[in-house]
């Protein structure tokens, strides 16, 4: 089995917390991250098979970081899925255009989100 | 060349080759008497040569011989008692001749004479037909005789005597009948002749009158224009002449054998027709019927029909003969004049109608601008009076009048020549004249000097001009933007405050959830209990976040609603199948009612979902034993959506405050779990964003019926 590491960028302790270990006891090579410039280090040096992260961040919003990602050309091929509590639809499109790969609203129950990366990996190894 | 000649050569050749005939027959008969003639001179000749012999050698047998001149005057004697000439003729000659020294004698025998003329001729000059007969020679020869007459003769001579016998006769008497015949020949090549001048000059003349006649004849029938037609007498048609075909399309030969009035009119039984076989019945001419039909492409055709009866000398009638007139260009001239006449008259008829319309309209116009007069007298002296200022503008937005009010609050100068648009910056780009011709109703509120004013402008067409009546709304103004503001604020404070509240909920939920999967705890365990609280207080907590957020985007204008094309049959089912294990779990019973064939309205799918799932939970809330019902009606413009229940029901106070945001019913029967108080407001605000309708119908202990009307077409920008 290859390597299934995610980095996880959630500035918000708690919510870092819940969904990190939550992912990590499920299996998950999981690296978290608070900040987006450390987050963009971690991912160059060491580029891992998804990324999943918040909105709001400080100094430079998922949104933006999902840009820079994406136009990345090392990068570029690494899935996004951004976990946010903007619920707007204004939100979910602005993710989209930036190149997001799957928008999720939370609260999300763990278990879904999950779900989610379980069948992204299913996928990837299927695919 | 002429008819005339044509007879006259042809009668002369017939009378040359009657002469040739003839005379060659004459040549050939005379020819045939000629030969005749001949052989029978030869034949006599002959005959007498042998008579003579016979007697010859008599008198030679005969003793006493005497001496030889004696016995051929004997023979000649005794040939001139017995030989005849064969035929009778005045100039038939027997001649029997003979040596005597150096002269030819020729003894003429006579019949019945029984003498003999004698003459001597010298043998030089004798006829050669005495001369070969005297020399033993036999045959015929035509020459002349010693007197110089042409003869026809036949010699023979006597055998071994110097003696010939010569039958003759002169070729006139043979040619004579001939040459009589020939004067009757003459005679009927000339009476040949004379019949054919007669003929030429007589017969000719009424022949060629005849043929001039019938060319005539051709010539008018094929330059008339008319159609000329012959029947017979069953008013068959037996001859037509060859402009049917232009006239009726049918050429002459697919018309023979039909009856006249089948040709001529339209139908047997029309007027026409029935006349026509009145008159050919009664053996009357027919004079100018006047007849329709059709021709063979279908083409009305008007014909005008005149003719006479045949009658045989019996005075039975054989048909008719006459002619049949292309009157259509008459007709139809005559039908387009009429449709002028009376066009004209109904024109006429019209404009009489016009000018008495005209007079009347005009004396009440003159009424009516009296009474504008009387008004606008009225009005210039209101206005004056009038504290609310007035402005009277014309169609190049000028002012005609303004009343001291008005002068203040425009700062108007004296004998003011701007237009409005000039003097107020909200006017620019007003069409003054387009307001006053429409009697257009306007309202713009403008700013000046810290106060607002809403100036009501309004076109007067009947008089020309408009006004402007100004009122301060200063105070209005002031409250609505302020209202608003604040009402922005209010959903801008939730739309973030829901957002914040999610970090904290997220967490709770989040762990809770971890906790009841992790910590190994037992359904019946306290803890196990305690958390399921714990999880399920969150997951309220978050549909009240959720409906807050949604009811704080739609006041502040930020739900964005996406229409679509939404069959709500499919929509209403797919709603009761998603509540059915709810509505089961209370007992109830969900009855849904749609048509069988989709109703497709457009609207938000998603947002029009949550509307009736909101409703039907509503409804399983307030609805303790009994049943909850979904209907559906359509008409082409609108839908109409009932969620009826047969709860608790809703008082009539009660059911004016159902549909704030907050507000909820409070009542001791209250069956389950507390609403977030949010849900009708959130359904209204979708409904009303869909340009509809909700309202409920409901009596206290029998039951609700919640009402949503929405458009079929939504044009959303």
């Amino acid at each position: 089995m290859s390597s299934q590491r995610i980095v996880y960028v959630e500035d918000n302790a708690d919510i870092q917390l819940l969904y990190g270990e939550y992912l990590r006891s499920a299996g998950f090579d999981v690296e978290c991250s608070s900040h987006p410039e450390a987050a963009l280090e971690i991912i160059n040096t060491n580029p891992p098979d998804l990324i999943i992260m918040d909105v709001q961040l400080p100094d430079m919003d998922g949104i933006e970081l999902t840009i820079r990602l994406k136009s990345d050309p090392q990068t570029a091929q690494i899935p996004v899925y951004i976990l946010s509590s903007f619920a707007m639809d204004r939100d979910k499109e602005r993710a989209a255009q930036a190149g997001c790969d799957l928008y999720l609203t939370k609260p999300i129950s763990p278990s879904l989100l999950l779900e989610h990366v379980r069948e992204f990996f299913a996928a990837r190894e299927s695919g | 060349m002429t008819r005339q000649t044509r007879v006259i050569t042809l009668i002369t050749i017939m009378v040359l080759v009657a002469l040739v005939i003839t005379l060659s027959a004459e040549r050939i008969l005379y020819r045939h008497a000629l030969t005749n003639e001949l052989s029978r001179c030869l034949d006599t000749a002959r005959d007498v040569a042998e008579l003579a012999e016979v007697l010859a050698r008599q008198l030679k047998s005969q003793p006493p011989a005497n001496s030889a001149q004696d016995w051929e005057e004997q023979l000649l004697r005794q040939l001139a008692s017995a030989a005849r000439p064969m035929q009778p003729g005045n100039t038939s000659r027997l001649v029997v001749c003979r040596l005597a020294g150096e002269n030819l004698e020729l003894v003429g025998l006579k019949h019945g004479a029984g003498t003999a003329e004698r003459t001597t001729i010298p043998w030089a000059s004798a006829p050669q037909p005495y001369k070969r007969a005297v020399a033993g020679e036999a045959g015929t020869l035509q020459t002349e005789d010693e007197a110089g007459h042409r003869i026809i003769a036949g010699y023979a001579p006597l055998d071994k005597l110097n003696i010939g016998v010569v039958a003759s006769i002169e070729l006139a008497e043979v040619r004579a009948p001939y040459t009589r015949s020939r004067i009757f020949i003459a005679f009927g090549a000339v009476a040949l002749t004379l019949l054919g001048i007669l003929i030429a000059n007589f017969i000719m003349p009424a022949y060629r009158h005849a043929s001039e006649l019938e060319d005539r004849l051709r010539d008018l029938i094929i330059s008339n224009t008319d159609i000329i037609w012959e029947t017979d007498g069953q008013q068959a048609l037996t001859y037509c002449s060859d402009n049917s075909s232009q006239i009726l399309g049918w050429a002459p030969r697919e018309l023979l054998g039909k009856k006249l009035h089948e040709v001529f009119c339209i139908k047997p039984e029309c007027p026409v027709a029935r006349q026509l076989s009145g008159l050919t019945g009664r053996s009357e001419p027919l004079t100018n019927l006047e007849t329709y039909t059709h021709t063979r492409d279908g083409q009305p055709v008007y014909l005008q029909l005149s003719g006479v009866p045949v009658l045989n000398r019996q005075q039975e009638l054989q048909g008719y003969r006459g002619i049949a007139k292309n009157i259509t260009d008459r007709r139809q001239a005559e039908e387009a004049r009429r449709r002028l006449n009376d066009e004209l008259e109904r024109r006429v008829q019209e404009r009489t109608a016009e000018l008495a319309d005209a007079n009347y309209l005009l004396k009440q116009e003159v009424a009516e601008r009296k009474r504008i007069e009387e008004r606008a007298r009225y009005m210039a002296l209101f206005a004056e009076l009038s504290p609310t200022p007035v402005v009277r503008f014309d169609t190049t937005g000028r002012i005609l009048m303004a009343n001291p009010a008005a002068v203040e609050i425009l700062s108007l100068r004296s004998n003011d020549t701007r237009g409005l648009g000039e003097i107020l910056e909200d006017f620019t780009g007003l069409d003054f004249a387009q307001c006053i011709q429409e009697g257009a109703k306007l309202n713009i509120t403008a700013g000046i000097r810290r106060r607002f004013y809403t100036f009501n402008i309004r076109g007067i067409p009947e008089l020309g001009f408009g006004q402007i009546y100004a009122s301060d709304v200063t105070e209005l103004v002031t409250a609505r933007v302020e209202a608003e503001s604040a009402n922005r604020a209010k959903s801008q404070f939730l739309a973030n405050m829901s957002h914040e509240l999610r970090t904290p909920l997220t967490v709770i939920n989040g762990f809770s959830e971890v906790l009841l999967e992790t910590a190994g705890f037992q359904p019946e365990d306290q803890q196990h209990i305690y958390l399921e609280r714990i999880r399920k207080n969150g997951e309220h907590l978050l549909v009240l976040i959720n409906d807050l957020l949604d009811l704080a985007k739609i006041e502040a204008g930020r739900m964005e609603l996406e229409y679509t094309r939404v069959d709500l049959t499919n929509l209403l089912r797919e709603a009761a199948e998603h509540m059915s294990t709810h509505v089961g779990r209370r007992g109830l019973e969900l009855f849904v009612d749609v048509p069988p064939a989709p109703v497709v309205i457009e609207a938000d799918r998603i947002r029009i979902k949550q509307v009736i799932l909101n409703l039907i939970s509503n409804a399983i809330k307030f609805t303790r034993i009994g049943s909850i019902s979904v209907w559906l009606n359509s008409s082409p413009s609108w839908v109409r959506i009932s969620v009826k229940d047969t709860g608790i029901g809703i008082s009539p106070e009660n059911q004016r405050r159902l549909f704030y945001p907050f507000e909820q019913v409070h009542d001791k029967q209250k069956i389950s779990e507390p609403g977030t108080g949010l849900g009708l407001a959130l359904c209204q605000e979708i409904v009303e964003a869909h340009h509809g309708k909700i309202h409920v119908v409901s009596e206290l202990g029998i039951g609700s019926d919640f009402i949503v009307e929405l458009p079929v077409n939504n044009h959303h920008e």
